[in-house]
């Protein structure tokens, strides 16, 4: 309890834990993914019916799915699948909603109210929601997650991208400059953007983390990549037609998800940690 | 007082009819026709125009939309095209599965994640930190409809304690609850991990205040110091979180009620998806929508109640 009144800041799972402890789980995520695209241990998309259902180390280091398919293979395709619409979606986030919130600190008034009421109405629609009403519009495919996901990441970025430019257009040297008669826009590519960038670069690799989430529960719903494409969700998705006969099918994406979004989450906090102390909080 | 609450009043009516618009301009006015969509691209042209008449889409927009309004104040939303009942009513019916199912999991994840947090707060830097700290992070990284498969894979198909899924009613209330204990223990882990993060950093946020060097200096006991004071000024961000995953909760359900098949208003928004039934999607993402934005407003009104400091302001 004495812990309480002291200056509580650092907690026990250090930043230098959690950073590295981030960067090997992510390095190893993305490098599976690259290596997918020149090698995985079988072809990840052919059909070996005589080999159906067969348990992890009988075939494979994962086993293979109704289909015969090697599940090691279609994790490491469907690991670059996951990680390129979640890395698409959260920039579609970044880009538009970093413009927004620059705007609404520079501008203040109308233009900053009517931008905030704007993040807390495209705010009510979670991922999942919206991700259905495109469906519906244009089917699924990656456009479906990509743009239900980037929609979902936009208010995010207006509000983190807002806080942090406030910060900046505190500063002095942001008076001086606007003494110096440079516009709104001038100061915020060159004073307010290269400030806010490494705030917004943490936020965005935790979003990743959050993506990858929403990717595999929206193909899980079929709402994602159509097949053959693999997809970490859709494998969990077959997997529950075949939960007794064949747990190995489920067991391996849904560890493929939970250890790519731990290596992001890690990052996220980690880098927070060491660049930004001021708003660390993380447990 | 009064001032900052018709100021957030207005801005919540605002929300919600910017959002009914949003949801409108794509349901009814984007993908060109519904009456087409439902029919199918065989579908001859005097088909289509007389299904439109039938569904009122020979009307210009903005009457459209003013009686889609006006019907949600009168609870008439409309008839189902696939099920052929009214929407209103269908999405009642499937409330009485998911709301009890996203309180359940509320319950659950406030039970664990609160006292979890301020453990962890209270040992800071201790070994319950340390439990509490990589409880929360593993907790937010798994797919809460994974967890629920894990769980089949446990408590049905193993040791056969659950049924696999299904809703057997609620006729008889204990077999209806026992069918959303898997479900909701698999919605809880993540907002349970979420809390516990927020509790913790919201009690060593306050921890950090005078007053609590003040209640030290005066001789409290350590237990005193942490609920009456440490907790309770760290009862805002906590609320705050708590509100917002009600709604989550709502929406997570689409995945998990898909996971035990049960006919809750997610996995209707489900399968009106895959009949195209556009009237059930549009009045389900309305549904959704407006929970979070209500939810939001309430949770703003309970900073007024809970923050005297915050009345002021403004």
């Amino acid at each position: 309890m004495s812990a309480i009144v002291d200056k509580p800041r650092r907690s026990w799972f250090g930043p230098h834990v959690r950073l590295y402890l981030g960067m090997v789980i992510t390095a190893l995520v993305v490098g599976l993914a690259v290596l997918s695209l020149v090698w995985t241990p079988a072809p990840p998309t052919k059909m070996r019916i005589a080999m159906k259902l067969k348990p992890p180390l009988e075939s494979g280091l994962a086993g293979t799915d109704q289909f015969g398919r090697d599940i090691f293979s279609l994790l490491m395709t469907g690991a670059w699948n996951s990680l390129s619409i979640a890395l698409i979606s959260v920039l579609i986030g970044v880009t538009v909603g970093v413009a927004l919130g620059t705007m609404a600190a520079a501008k203040r008034g109308f233009i900053e109210e009517a931008i905030m009421r704007f993040a807390d109405v495209v705010f009510a629609f979670p991922a999942i929601i919206s991700a259905i009403m495109i469906a519906a519009l244009i089917g699924s495919g990656a456009l479906t997650p990509i743009l239900a996901i980037g929609l979902f990441n936009i208010p995010v970025f207006i509000r983190v991208s807002r806080a942090l430019a406030q910060r900046v257009w505190a500063n002095d040297f942001c008076l001086a400059a606007q003494a110096a008669g440079k516009g709104a826009f001038r100061i915020t590519t060159d004073h307010v953007l290269p400030n806010i960038a490494g705030g917004v670069a943490i936020q965005a690799t935790i979003q990743i983390g959050l993506a990858i989430l929403v990717e595999a529960g929206l193909s899980f719903l079929g709402l994602s990549l159509a097949p053959p494409s693999p997809s970490w969700g859709r494998m969990l998705g077959d997997a529950q037609t075949y939960l007794s006969q064949a747990p190995w099918m489920a067991i391996a994406p849904g560890i493929a998800v939970a250890v790519a979004v731990l290596g992001f989450n890690l990052l996220g906090d980690g880098l927070r940690d060491k660049f930004d102390p001021r708003t660390e909080g993380g447990a | 007082m009064t001032g900052i609450f018709l100021r957030r009043l207005g801005s919540f009516v605002l929300t919600l009819l910017i959002a009914s618009l949003l949801i409108f301009a794509c349901m009814d006015l984007l993908p060109g026709n519904a009456a087409a969509i439902l029919l199918g691209t065989a579908a001859r042209p005097d088909t289509i125009a007389a299904l439109e008449q039938q569904l009122g889409l020979d009307q210009p927009a903005y009457i459209r939309y003013l009686s889609w309004v006006a019907g949600a104040f009168t609870g008439d939303l409309g008839n189902s095209a696939s099920y052929g009942v009214p929407v209103a009513g269908l999405i009642a019916e499937r409330l009485a599965v998911t709301l009890p199912l996203a309180a359940l999991a509320l319950l659950l994840a406030v039970a664990l994640g609160t006292p979890m947090g301020v453990w962890a707060a209270a040992r800071w830097r201790k070994a319950p930190d340390r439990i509490a700290s990589g409880f929360s992070q593993i907790g937010i990284a798994i797919p809460d409809f994974w967890f629920g498969l894990l769980l089949i894979l446990t408590f049905s198909t193993g040791l056969q304690w659950f049924s696999a899924g299904g809703f057997p009613g609620w006729q008889e209330p204990a077999s209806g609850l026992k069918a959303l204990v898997l479900p909701a223990v698999a919605l809880a882990l993540p907002q349970a991990a979420i809390l516990t993060r927020v509790t913790r950093s919201a009690v060593l946020d306050v921890a950090s205040e005078d007053f609590i060097r003040t209640a030290q200096a005066k001789g409290l006991t350590e237990s005193r110091i942490l609920w009456r004071h440490a907790v309770r000024n760290a009862l805002v961000p906590i609320i705050t979180i708590i509100g917002l995953q009600f709604s989550f909760l709502i929406a997570g359900a689409v995945l998990v009620e898909n996971v035990f098949n049960l006919p809750g208003i997610g996995r209707l928004a489900y399968q009106a998806l895959s009949q195209r039934d556009l009237v059930v999607i549009r009045n389900v993402a309305m549904f959704f929508a407006g929970l979070v934005i209500v939810v939001n407003f309430l949770v703003d009104l309970s900073y007024l109640w809970l923050d005297p400091r915050l009345r002021a302001r403004r």
